[in-house]
Formats: structure tokens, sequence, C-alpha cells
């Protein structure tokens, strides 16, 4: 336990993506349940159209830093952030003054409504939570709350979805059935195919496979990797290799900061931090 | 030796003793309720026999004459406790949501309180307070002026008919939502409560509003179990006899609006048992509480198979 007040100490390394790239930027967040200090000024730059992938032991950080990204923490009365989360430029947490030096505006302002919001930057969790009714509707649901379609494009739009999550073949024939019945591995990738049938800019991920086994593990990251295609995925995880098979930015986090953070490819293969080193060599956690 | 020995067989002695302890212990209760069964069909039986299925469809109920039909009690009680149902229901979902979603937790707390304090207070007092406080006021600020605007001959005027005295199937039904009132909506904020964590943020997380994830996440979710809460309280209604009896006028006659005095089935037992004289008389009311055992119970199997339903 040492260890961690020594590593903290460590300067970070942050070698982010070009500004005009960051569909998200959050800078200098610092999080709090409570009284009790959760993030201490983390920056995340997301780049658009790729995957970052967010690594580091239990209780660093991580998902709590995802759960900023669409304010899910909003529900709960006692959290609260400061800092930035600029996304399309906006800074999530202003007042909607102007952020100096800030990355391209896109789409219309969110303006604090944390439902359109949440449109735009979908999340799946860790357990998969399908809702109580069809796996049809489980898609349907999402689509309906923000879109008027027809029977016909509904239609499509889950056809659609379910093949991009790569769960179109196991189900086309149920799904009449309750999301419910589907397996775990299945289930997840529903949440998926709902995640992404909003056409959301971003898709948040906290932990997606920590409860599946390594074949519907395999299944969700080719899903994931097809899906950079046209969305921004975040993801968080405990599984290195997954970190390292699947993203194009990796951030490491340790007690509550951002340590590292570097594309995916140089991070791995050579840590700048000793302590991503010691974490990714096995040595930690 | 002996401590191997004696180790294992009192350990499978104390094991047969207790699975004895506790089959004899489930076994009581179903003796009691094939005992309570059977002596109220041999009690009930001679009315039963007398009066054959008249007994259910006339409402005569003339213990003078001799002549007792249950038609009156049986809808008394079923509309009532529906009329209840239909009344305590919106407002408990409503109550039980608020709490769960909405409340701040410093208030929900308190507003918890009050709630399960309402489901303490003795039927009596509620009866007490309808016939004194709610029937009075009722008759004097709903009927009154309801009879001066309602067209006595149209649809309205029939559905609104009675002596303008507030003891009538209405205010029974008003008093008993008030009292089933705090059992369904505890009963549905628990429910509430145990819907995943994970599965509420999921539909926050998709944008819904406060109102999508209530009415077409959570609310499906507990669907099943609520009707158990739901059965709670119809079960409640069904059978609350003190409160009714206070408020409900117990008239025998058959009851033809909302505003008419009636009776319940158990409000009628209630009323009649001290002065039964004849043997006749004695059965008629028993056969009535077979009939409330029946209709409890078949609200009951109903619920049951609902569930079952939903489950396939």
């Amino acid at each position: 336990m040492n260890f961690d007040a020594k590593q903290a100490d460590v300067g970070s390394v942050i070698l982010p993506p070009p500004m005009e790239q960051r569909v998200l930027d959050v800078r200098g967040l610092n999080f709090f349940y409570g009284k009790h200090q959760a993030l201490f000024g983390v920056d995340l730059p997301v780049a658009r159209g790729k995957i970052t992938a967010l690594i580091g032991p239990s209780g660093c950080g991580k998902s709590t830093l995802l759960r900023t990204l669409n304010k899910i923490y909003d529900l709960y009365p006692g959290q609260r952030a400061e800092g930035q989360i600029l996304f399309n430029g906006e800074n999530l947490l202003g007042g909607g003054e102007a952020v100096e030096d800030a990355p391209p505006a896109s789409g219309a302002p969110i303006n604090g409504d944390n439902a359109r919001l949440r449109a735009r930057i979908g999340m799946v969790f860790q357990r998969p939570t399908p809702f109580p009714m069809s796996i049809y509707e489980n898609i349907a649901f999402g689509v309906r709350l923000h879109r008027n379609v027809s029977r016909a494009q509904m239609d499509e739009i889950v056809e659609t979805s379910l093949t991009r999550a790569a769960l179109w073949d196991e189900v086309k024939d149920k799904l009449d059935k309750s999301g419910l019945s589907l397996s775990g591995g299945q289930q997840q990738r529903l949440c998926v195919a709902r995640g992404i049938a909003v056409e959301p800019e971003v898709l948040l991920l906290d932990e997606p496979a920590s409860a599946l086994d390594p074949l519907s593990t395999a299944k969700l990251e080719t899903a994931l990797i097809e899906l950079k295609q046209s969305f921004t995925i975040v993801i968080v995880t405990h599984n290195l290799q997954q970190a390292a098979r699947i993203s194009d930015y990796t951030g490491f986090m340790l007690m509550g900061k951002m340590v590292e953070f570097r594309p995916s490819g140089e991070a791995f293969v050579r840590p700048a931090t000793a302590a991503m080193r010691d974490y990714v060599t096995g040595r930690y956690g | 030796m002996s401590v191997e020995t004696a180790g294992p067989s009192r350990a499978a002695r104390q094991d047969a003793f207790f699975q004895a302890l506790c089959f004899s212990a489930a076994m009581v209760l179903m003796a009691t309720l094939a005992g309570l069964l059977v002596a109220l069909v041999i009690g009930g039986w001679p009315a039963l026999a007398h009066f054959g299925p008249k007994f259910f469809i006339s409402a005569a109920w003339d213990p003078v004459a001799e002549d007792y039909g249950a038609a009156g009690p049986i809808v008394g009680t079923l509309v009532t406790a529906g009329l209840a149902m239909v009344m305590a229901l919106p407002l408990a979902v409503g109550i039980a949501v608020f709490l769960v979603e909405f409340c701040p937790s410093v208030l929900a707390k308190y507003v918890s309180m009050a709630v399960e304090l309402l489901a303490g207070i003795p039927s009596i007092v509620y009866g007490m307070w309808g016939l004194f406080v709610l029937a009075p006021w009722f008759a004097l600020h709903v009927q009154l002026p309801l009879f001066y605007v309602v067209d006595p001959d149209s649809f309205w005027g029939h559905l609104f008919e009675g002596i303008p005295n507030g003891a009538n199937i209405f205010t029974a039904a008003m008093i008993l939502a008030i009292m089933v009132l705090p059992y369904i909506a505890t009963v549905l904020r628990e429910l509430l409560l145990s819907v995943p964590t994970h599965v509420r943020e999921a539909a926050y997380g998709m944008g819904c509003t406060p109102y999508e994830v209530v009415s077409k996440i959570m609310l499906p979710y507990i669907r099943r179990s609520a009707i158990g809460a739901v059965m709670l309280g119809l079960g409640r209604a069904l059978g609350e006899t003190m409160a009714v009896t206070f408020i409900i006028g117990n008239s025998h006659e058959f009851p033809r609006s909302l505003f008419a005095s009636g009776s319940t089935i158990a409000s009628t037992i209630a009323n009649e048992f001290a002065e039964a004289s004849s043997d006749l008389h004695v059965s008629a009311l028993l056969a009535l509480g077979l009939v409330l055992f029946v209709i409890t119970f078949a609200a009951l199997v109903g619920a049951r198979l609902l569930i079952g339903r939903e489950k396939a």
C-alpha cells in the first residue's frame, strides 16, 4: 500500500489526440461522492471515431470518470463534478459560457438537458440490463423516445442494430420473446444494440464483458471494432488484453488521477510511467 | 467409540425432530383451514339446503319471515371492495412513485412513517371518523348539491339516488380505500425499491425522462409482484367489518345506486350474530361466512393464475 502513495506522486504522461478530433474533452475534473473526493484534476481527451480504453486497478476512478461523461451521476443528490467536460466544445458542467481553446462545435447544443445528452452519449453497463419487454421492444423503446418512425423503418432499425451488435442471427426468429430470456452474453449485446439504435455519437461501456464468458466476450469485441466505423467508444475494462486488442487510445488511472494517456500501441509496448509499467506487467493490481 | 457413534446419530435425530416440527407447524395451519371450511359448510348447510340457489340470487333478508337471500350483502361486498381498490390504487401508485423517485430523502422518511401509521389505526377509529365526520360532510357537500343539480330520471340521477345522510356504499368504499391505501402503497414502494439500480440507470442512460423511467420501465418491471400488493389490499377490503358496519347504513336492500345504503357480508354477520335466534338465521349467517371465504379464496386464486400466466 505504500507502493500506491509513492506511485501517485509520479508525474503523468499525456499524449492527447489533436484538438479538432476531440468529441469529448475532459479538463481538470474533480469529482465528489459527498465529502469524499474520487477524481483529482483528471484530463481525458476522446477522439472521434476511435476506441478509448480506461484501465487501472479497482477503485482508481475509471468508472466514476465514465459516469460523468453522460452525467448519470446527476441521479444522486450527493454526487457532484467540478471542472470542464467539453462535448463538441460545449461545457456540460458550465452555464453556457464560452470555453477558451475548445474543440470545434458540432450538432445542437445540449443546454443542460440530460435526456438529450444521454440520447447522444449512450451507455452500456457492467451487468446486462435488458428492459422487461420483448427483444424487439427493447430496441424500439429507445428509438421511440427520440424519434417518430414508421413500423417499417422501425423493423429496419431493429435489424440493423442487432446485426451491428452481432446478435441478429441468434435472435431473428424470436424477436417477440422477452429480452430477459436471453443468455448473459446475448443480453449484453442486446444492450449494445439498444444503445446504438438511437444513433448516439459516443457509446460508453462500463466493463461490458466482465460478466461474460470468453466466447461472448470475443463476439462483443468484434462488434465493438465494427462499431468504431460509426461511433466513438469509451470503454472501461479490467482486461488489459482487451484494451490492447481493441483500443486506439488508452488512459491509465491510479487513485483518482490520470497517470498516462497515449495511443494504445505505444502505451502497452512501452509504458512511460513506472506505475503503468508495473500495472501492465502484473506487478500491481 | 461412543463419541464417534453418538455424534452423527444425534445430529440425525435432531434433524428428524426439526423436520417433524416444521412439518407439524405447516400441518396445524392446513388443519385449521380445513376445520374452518368444514365448520362453515356444516353450519351453513341448513340454510343453503333450504333456499337452494335462491340464497345467492334473492335479495330478501327478512328474519321475521325467516326468508334469507344473500344477493344484497354479496353485491355490497364486491362493489365496496372494488370501488375501494379503484380509488386506492392510483393514489397508492402515486405515493410509492413519489417516495421512491422524486421525494427528497429527508421528507421520504416522514411520509413513509405517516403511511405506515395510517395502517396502524384500528378499524373502529376509521368507522367512527366515517360516521361522525365523513358521512355528514359527504351528505352536506356532495349528496345534497348533486340531489339538486342532477336530473333524477337521468342515468346519473339513478346512480346518485339515495337518502342524503352520507351512510352509503360510496362512503363505505371511501373509508375502505383509506384503510387499504397504506398496505398497497407500502408494498408498492418496497417493490419499486427492489428494481435494480442498473436497470434504472440504464433507462436514464437511454435519455428517458423521469416520467418515462417510471411508467415504461419501473412499473412494468414490478407489474407481476404488484398484483400481490393489490390482492393484499383487496383481501382486506373484502373482509373489513367494523369500519364498514359503521358507515354503510346496514340495509339489506339490494343496492341500486352508489349513494344507497347497503350492507356487506361482514357487516351483516357482525350486526346480526348476537340477535340471531332461530337456527335458520344462524345457518344463513354461517352460509354468508362461507360465501365470503369463497370470494376471498377466489380472489387469491385469480391473482395466482394471473401471475402464472405472466411468467409463461
